[in-house]
């Protein structure tokens, strides 16, 4: 089935409902668009299902259990969110967590970074038909993972940070094998950033799509990647420094043109810094103090900002003195970045549409939500797969009017 | 810019209508009246470049439901926060959504987990739509768990 | 999960152990288990070499991986979803969510595991489980073979 298929007349409105469980996408999402024709005129986020309630959760639990539970926020984002709470808890006690313990978190919280990074080249590959730069780009992040378990002692969810600094010490002895990965990767991903930035298909395919202009990022409140390739230049890392990084040499890319491509290219020469950051910090780490031992929250209020990989994360922490938060406001990135889809997507044509909405690396557990399964009511039903389909076909078409087979390897 | 001195101007352009308090150099709290989000808010847009909103929070306090903005500022540590709080048991707040897009999703978040009316929203429906959960508020005060899911017979223990 | 269904031809089973399909579905889980799952397809894990394919359609697939605990609003297309699956079926509940709720027991907006909330619409419905959070891909991969060592 594609959108094609579907009877229609030209200025004929209709509402096309996306009701996705794609084996490749991470979680199900869902999306009602209104498209006249071919182009979309306006999109409506179905947000239903997801809502997991652990902002709740999070209140009938101790300081020490929240950064853990917080991990569960989002399988990506794990470091993300419990460093953020750490860091809204201390500013509520307004301490400085020990120099270690800041170099810890900047290398996990880094390592997380590429591991992001590399999964979204992945499926941006996949969503416009090149299933190669997806195997590639996976097949990259599996070192990453691996320094991560080494290091902490599992792939993702490290429970590392508490309040007051780190749980646990890496240890030094893997040290070498992790800078090791960091050189390898280096090469692979600038072979990965070579490949992708000289193809003239891809160039077609994702310049001037899902454009978002430097207003409307203000406007819609967007972070991250998204913002800084529309030439906004917002890194909570460089703007309101936590952990390590005033004491390193790195730098903030942006980019001017905001469309998929440019965040493309953003994310790949992050890529380059965060690798770059982690040795660094391998070099740098000093020893001492782990944590400043068990902190008593007083009554007050404190709020703690974080760059994840998509962008801004902010907690808002209320103690009333008691050993459980009074309230915790989470808010990820992927909160304000998804709610701007009701701008990039407009105009665009449904073959673009997956693309642009994976522009923004959307994370939609982070964001509290999930999607509907089926059409309602007789409805025409696009699943994800056939938006997928069509988004390749447009890829297929380009690649053949340039003389070129990109070497298609559709699933 | 520090929060110490933004409170400052704050105050002088107005006088009597703001509170403010600033746990650090990054982070400046500001108690106004519901009627006054909006002269406040402009004021920091056009004085401030890069404003933009964060997040908002919905808090059940006792004194009332509490709208709390966070704003921050591209390139700066700082984060404003511009605190409202409504009358229980019907609580109303202006929208901050009809002035930026960017609230939109948050106010329509907050007005489903603790049923505060934002006054001017231009869309709002439900963001979470799961039934079960209408007229239900979990992020008030006396919200029981235990006792929601019993309420509408689920099981507890599995 | 000792006894297979008799109805099935012995052929039927033999070719559904060479080469099972598989259905993704997350109920409400936090992704990481659902990325491991991806994680498996990819070259170092490479299930497709275990003749495994994830499906697109639960109508196509043989076995069913489940994350995350089940949400209010998943629990009727999780049940349609498996009720819309092929005899003999079989699922996998991946990761700790699955299993037993984990860290979402007390939220009030989850209903139950997902292995309970199949239970209610078909009694005969078979489960493995993977704990782990998340488990990694090894640890998944080995499930699902157990699952058709089972069968």
């Amino acid at each position: 089935m594609s959108a094609s298929t579907s009877n229609r007349t030209p200025g004929d409105r209709r509402v096309i409902q996306i009701g996705p469980f794609h084996p490749l996408l991470e979680e199900p999402v869902g999306f009602e668009l209104t498209v006249e024709g071919e182009k979309v005129v306006h999109v409506d986020a179905c947000m239903e299902y997801i809502h997991k309630g652990i902002e709740r959760l999070a209140q009938e639990r101790t300081y020490d259990m929240v950064p853990i539970l917080l991990e569960k926020i989002c399988g990506i984002c794990s470091v993300t969110h419990s460093v953020c709470f750490c860091n809204a808890a201390e500013d509520l006690l307004q301490v400085e967590i020990p120099p270690r313990a800041s170099y810890i978190r900047t290398i996990i919280g880094e390592l997380e970074r590429l591991h992001s990074h590399l999964l979204w080249v992945g499926l941006a590959g996949h969503f416009i038909g090149y299933n190669t730069v997806f195997m590639w780009a996976w097949k990259y992040r599996e070192p990453v993972c691996d320094v991560f378990e080494m290091l902490t002692g599992h792939r993702q969810n490290s429970s590392l940070p508490i309040v007051g600094g780190v749980r646990r010490d890496i240890p030094e002895s893997y040290f070498p094998e992790a800078r090791r990965a960091m050189d390898r990767l280096d090469e692979q991903v600038e072979m990965l950033t070579a490949a992708v930035l000289d193809d003239p298909v891809l160039a077609a395919r994702l310049k001037g799509i899902g454009v978002l202009t430097p207003q409307e990022v203000v406007d819609w409140g967007v972070v991250g990647p998204t913002a800084r390739a529309s030439g906004v230049d917002t890194d909570v890392r460089r703007d309101e420094p936590y952990a390590a990084y005033e004491e390193l040499d790195w730098k903030v890319i942006t980019t001017e043109n905001g469309d998929v491509f440019d965040k493309a290219v953003v994310r790949l020469l992050e890529i380059r810094e965060s690798i770059s950051i982690i040795r660094q910090c391998l070099e740098k780490i000093p020893g001492g103090e782990l944590n400043l031992g068990q902190q008593h929250i007083p009554r007050g209020e404190g709020i703690g900002r974080y760059e994840a990989p998509r962008g801004e994360d902010i907690h808002y922490l209320r103690s009333n003195g008691t050993n459980m938060p009074e309230r915790l406001k989470v808010r990820a990135p992927s909160f304000t970045n998804v709610a701007s889809f009701e701008v990039s997507c407009i105009g665009e044509s449904i073959a673009d549409v997956t693309i642009t909405l994976a522009a923004c690396d959307p994370c939609y557990s982070c964001t509290e939500r999930t999607a509907v399964v089926r059409g309602v009511d007789g409805r025409p039903t696009h699943t994800f797969q056939d938006l997928v389909r069509l988004s390749q076909d447009k890829t297929r078409a380009l690649a053949r009017e340039m003389g070129r087979e990109p070497g298609l390897n559709l699933l | 810019m520090e929060s110490t001195d933004l409170g400052k101007r704050l105050e002088s352009a107005f006088v009597d209508r703001v509170e403010w308090t600033a746990r650090s150099q990054k982070r400046l709290y500001v108690s106004i009246a519901p009627a006054q989000l909006y002269p406040v808010f402009d004021w920091l847009r056009e004085n401030i470049p890069g404003f933009r909103l964060g997040t908002s929070t919905g808090i059940d306090l006792r004194e009332g439901v509490g709208v709390f903005h966070h704003f921050v500022v591209n390139g700066m540590p700082l984060v404003v926060t511009l605190k409202v709080i409504a009358s229980k048991p019907d609580p109303r707040v202006p929208s901050l959504a009809a002035k930026i897009p960017s609230a939109r999703w948050i106010e329509r978040e907050m007005a489903e987990m603790l049923g505060i009316e934002f006054e001017g929203h231009p869309d709002p429906r439900r963001l979470l739509k799961a039934e079960a959960f209408s007229d239900i508020y979990p992020q008030r005060r006396g919200f029981d768990t235990r006792a929601f899911k019993e309420s509408i017979g689920e099981r507890l223990d599995f | 999960m000792a006894n297979a269904t008799p109805r099935v031809p012995s052929l039927f089973l033999k070719a559904l152990k060479k080469s099972p399909w598989v259905f993704h579905v997350g109920t409400s889980g936090c992704n990481n288990c659902d990325i491991e799952i991806a994680d498996c397809l990819t070259p170092r894990y490479d299930i497709e070499r275990f003749g495994m394919k994830l499906a697109g359609s639960p109508r196509h697939a043989d076995v069913m991986l489940i994350t995350g605990p089940v949400s209010r609003a998943c629990r009727e297309p999780l049940q349609q979803a498996w009720l819309e699956m092929p005899r003999p079926r079989a699922a996998v509940m991946v990761g700790a969510c699955a299993c037993s709720m984990g860290a979402y027991k007390d939220a009030y907006s989850v209903t139950g595991p997902p292995d309970k909330v199949l239970l209610e619409v078909d009694p005969d419905a078979r489960f493995v489980y993977v704990p782990g959070c998340p488990p990694k891909p090894e640890t998944i991969i080995m499930g699902i073979v157990k699952l058709l060592g089972a069968l």
